[in-house]
């Protein structure tokens, strides 16, 4: 609504990009180098205003700070991010995983060469596992080839492949146990599915998971983890500049009330302020109640589109946490785990439990937790010195960890204690950086598909973090008031950036046929 | 307003509120369910009742149809998503026909909706919509009250109905205004209606005053009641589908061999200049494809026409044949009586349109079909033809 007195209306413009994060910076820098005339409009008054924040004496949280899951190859050749700054500190990180009884499993970051990672490893026998893998691996690089094209129907592909089927359609501990009856492959499995995930093992169509999570591909390595220097800040940095290279233009500061809609054909967007950018072409990388419900209103949705957005209301979140060591990591331990992500699997009855327990009450420390140092300079823990860590702990109720935030701390505490003694006391800084976990895979992929479409507006396309359903860095927040962050960046999208190219091209298509 | 499918007659129906009255004039004690409601297929003959709706008004109990009260802020934006009907353009009393359309575009149900006051509105559907109403309504500030139990709806139809509903004290003062008032301290809504080609009253009121209407009507001019069956006969005449029996219901979740409004005959009923709805995006881009193509004409393969056959019976369900091919099949039939010849509503090929046509009447013989001008059919060619200007038009502007 208008609350200007002389609201302005700017015209000349190909198309607006809505939001400030990288998959908003990847479709602004596509469009420019398509030589498309782009305003970028983002809420904030600069990039990344919000999101970094001292959380101990000389020790920074950062919202960008999350390792890289799946990362769009195509993309970041055609924009050529690696003369925009991108690096990568670890192109692939290895993975110890740390069973309760004290058994580990080392993998060097390359599932494809599971095979010979498990060799020699008596807990696992070698050549069941390996099968196994490279099966749900084909199906999940299957995945990932429909992703890139923009038409995921695995689900359809089902009937055709026991394994898949039973992977799209059961529950993930039934799957897993079914598959096989080694308890060991049975917990780690169950970690690589539902870490991260709102699903409960018992959940119908959990399983799925797996096969998403292995969909991902950091240059080039299917199944890989990566981080890029300074963290995924450094991947939208390197996205922003090239946005700049390419002339956008951005607005900030600048908050959108609404999608012009002409003909059921974009016209552009309505600025709060009562001004309007005209454009045929509108981009959101905003999630979608923003993109959908509030910038086109809900009464103008179709009434089935609206149906395949809508999310599941599970309670059950994981927690981000940073903390920070100020002596550093000790000598043994550094060796071991300095360069590596720590994931400690449970056992289906545990993880049960601690869905069902995080409901009423403090959870216990049987949590699926994740933990990675990464050091205060953002890819490299020094052999002395002050380190700072990451770690995704969970399942919790969202409720029970706003009011006590303190359990997921102590649980966290009170793991890496239990792994080296000499960190007693020597932890500090912990805290709560963002919550959230990502729904099940069918309703992600629905919700892509949904997304795809624009609600059948010409000329607008969104591509946020529901458009982006690939295993990428990014989950679903949930606003947690804390101090001294205060407040969490919304609108900053981690996807893999596939969601945004296709975007792009999907308007550069429709600009190049309809409208110039 | 239609009535839809019949149901299994096993479904043990609720009487409608004017089930007592309708039961103590019915000789032939001939019903059936429609919506879990029980209503009659005929009361005393058919003919005697077709003539009476043709020629003078019958009273047809309407209590089977599903009724809401919708209140709000945002109910005309509900009804707007949920219907073609242009709740926006309607004043206070007044009544428009519109149809309940899927995101793909495809019928779900024939409507209509009353405005009762600024945020207060009536819409009335052939089958419930509960579930359609409860997903659209999500997020939007509206108040839903499913009615159809708490009144009583009673029809006058015929080209006397208006007349008739006077004289007994129902007073339409407008043909497109609908108005409240009270019969002997009994509250009452009395608007117009289409009932197809007929003119009609309709009158809502409070289903345990229902028989206190009953008798006031019958004691003033002992009207006939007509049941299902005649009814059917006038809509067959007027052209006008009917949910579930001349085309499949599209709903979310169905394979659906659904129809767009153009495939029934219906394009009047969803133009595409009208304020948004549920399918509209879905039919334009449709339309845009099809001109990208260089195709004329309408989108869907399929077309709902009427036909006069040359027949004392044709059967729903007999095959339509164009110059020997099999090109459709008889969805709704009946013999007119007042045409003195079968009359049918048929699905069939649009690219068959040109016909000539012939109809199986039984195994061995095939009859001559023509196409039958009814209501529905010149309001769809009207719509044409307007819709034809408005396009030359723009483009000798352009």
């Amino acid at each position: 609504m208008s609350n200007s007195l002389n609201p302005k209306i700017e015209g000349g413009i190909d198309a607006v990009v809505l939001g400030g994060g990288f998959d908003a910076f990847a479709t602004s820098a596509l469009l420019g180098k398509a030589g498309l005339q782009v305003v970028q409009v983002e809420a904030g008054l600069r990039p990344f205003d919000h999101d970094r924040w001292q959380f101990s004496e000389g020790f920074y949280a950062d919202e960008a700070d999350d390792l890289v899951f799946d990362l769009d190859a195509d993309l970041v050749k055609q924009l050529d991010l690696y003369r925009f700054g991108l690096k990568f500190a670890r192109r692939r990180i290895a993975s110890v995983y740390r069973f309760r009884d004290g058994a580990t499993l080392k993998l060097d970051g390359d599932l494809t060469v599971f095979r010979e990672a498990v060799a020699g490893n008596e807990k696992l026998p070698a050549e069941t596992v390996s099968e196994l893998v490279e099966d749900i691996m084909g199906h999940a690089r299957h995945l990932r080839s429909e992703l890139d094209a923009g038409n995921p129907g695995l689900a359809n592909e089902a009937h055709r492949h026991p394994t898949l089927s039973a992977l799209m359609n059961l529950p993930a501990e039934a799957v897993f146990c079914g598959l096989t009856d080694n308890t060991y492959l049975v917990e780690w499995l169950l970690s690589e599915a539902l870490l991260r995930r709102q699903a409960r093992p018992d959940d119908p169509q959990s399983g799925a998971a797996l096969v998403q999570n292995w969909a991902g591909q950091v240059l080039g390595l299917q199944g890989a983890v990566g981080y890029p220097v300074g963290g995924l800040r450094s991947l939208t940095e390197a996205a922003r500049r090239a946005a700049q290279a390419h002339g956008v233009n951005f607005r900030q500061a600048a908050r959108v009330d609404r999608l012009l809609v002409e003909w059921d054909a974009a016209a552009g967007v309505e600025l709060e302020d009562g001004s309007q950018i005209r454009a045929p072409i509108v981009i959101s990388t905003l999630p979608v109640e923003e993109a959908f419900d509030r910038h086109v209103g809900r009464d103008r949705l179709d009434i089935e589109f609206s149906q395949a957005l809508e999310k599941s209301t599970s309670e059950a979140v994981f927690a981000k946490v940073v903390f920070a060591l100020p002596e550093g990591l000790p000598d043994g331990f550094f060796s071991k785990n300095a360069d590596q992500r720590m994931v400690f699997p449970i056992s289906q009855a545990d993880l049960y439990r601690a869905h069902r327990t995080s409901r009423h009450q403090a959870p216990t420390e049987t949590v699926l937790t994740e933990i990675f140092f990464h050091g205060n300079e953002k890819g490299k823990v020094p052999r002395r010195g002050p380190v700072t860590g990451q770690a995704v702990l969970g399942p919790f109720s969202l409720t029970l960890l706003t009011e006590h935030p303190e359990v997921a701390l102590t649980c966290l505490t009170n793991l890496l204690v239990d792994v080296e003694p000499a960190l007693s006391g020597k932890v500090t800084g912990l805290e709560i950086l963002s919550t959230g976990a990502r729904s099940n895979v069918h309703g992600e992929l629905k919700r892509r598909a949904a997304c795809l479409t624009g609600a059948g507006i010409n000329g607008y396309y969104v591509c946020g973090p529901d458009g982006d359903p690939g295993p990428g860095g990014f989950w679903t927040r949930f606003h947690l008031p804390m101090e001294p962050g205060g407040f969490l960046l919304d609108n900053l999208s981690l996807g893999s950036g596939r969601g945004a190219r296709q975007a792009a091209q999907s308007a550069i298509r429709y600009y190049r046929t309809e409208i110039a | 307003m239609i009535f839809p499918a019949q149901e299994d007659e096993n479904e043990s129906p609720r009487p409608t509120a004017l089930f007592d009255g309708l039961a103590s004039v019915s000789t032939a004690n001939n019903w059936t369910s429609i919506n879990r409601w029980v209503v009659p297929r005929v009361i005393s003959k058919i003919e005697t009742e077709y003539i009476a709706l043709t020629e003078g008004a019958a009273l047809v109990d309407l209590g089977c149809l599903p009724r809401y009260i919708i209140r709000g802020d945002q109910a005309e934006a509900l009804l707007r998503r949920i219907s073609t009907v242009p709740t926006a353009d309607l004043v206070p009393g007044e009544t428009a026909r519109g149809l309940i359309l899927s995101s793909d575009a495809q019928v779900v149900d024939i409507c209509d909706v009353l405005r009762l006051t600024e945020s207060v509105f009536m819409l009335t559907a052939s089958r419930p919509c509960e579930r359609r109403l409860q997903l659209a309504s999500k997020g939007l500030d509206v108040e839903i009250e499913q009615v159809t139990s708490d009144i009583a709806a009673l029809a006058l139809v015929g080209p006397r109905a208006r007349g008739i509903a006077s004289g007994t004290g129902f007073d339409v003062t407008s043909e497109d205004v609908a108005r409240q008032g009270s019969v002997r301290g009994v509250e009452t809504a009395v608007r117009s209606i289409l009932f197809g080609r007929l003119p009609s009253v309709e009158i809502v009121f409070p289903a345990a005053e229902a028989l206190t209407i009953w008798e006031r009507m019958n004691r003033q001019v002992q009207l006939p009641v007509a049941g299902l069956a005649a009814i059917e006969i006038i809509r067959i005449e007027s052209g006008v589908p009917r949910t579930g029996v001349d085309f499949t219901i599209a709903d979310a979740g169905a394979t659906s061999d659904g129809r767009m409004p153009v495939e029934l005959g219906l394009p009047h009923l969803a133009p595409l200049n009208r304020t948004w709805f549920n399918g509209r995006r879905h039919m334009r881009a449709l339309r845009e494809q099809e001109q990208r193509q260089g195709r004329k004409g309408e989108s869907g393969t399929r077309r709902l026409v009427s036909f006069s056959v040359n027949a004392d019976v044709v059967s729903a369900g007999a095959s339509v044949r164009c110059k020997d091919s099999p090109v459709g099949h008889v969805t709704s039939a009946a013999f007119s009586p007042g045409l003195r010849s079968a009359i049918c509503l048929a699905d069939i090929e649009r690219s068959a349109l040109a016909g000539p046509f012939t109809i199986e009447t039984d195994a061995s013989r095939r009859c001559e079909a023509q196409y039958l001008l009814t209501q529905e059919s010149e309001l769809a060619k009207e719509f044409r033809k307007r819709e034809k200007a408005a396009t030359e038009s723009f483009s000798r502007a352009v």
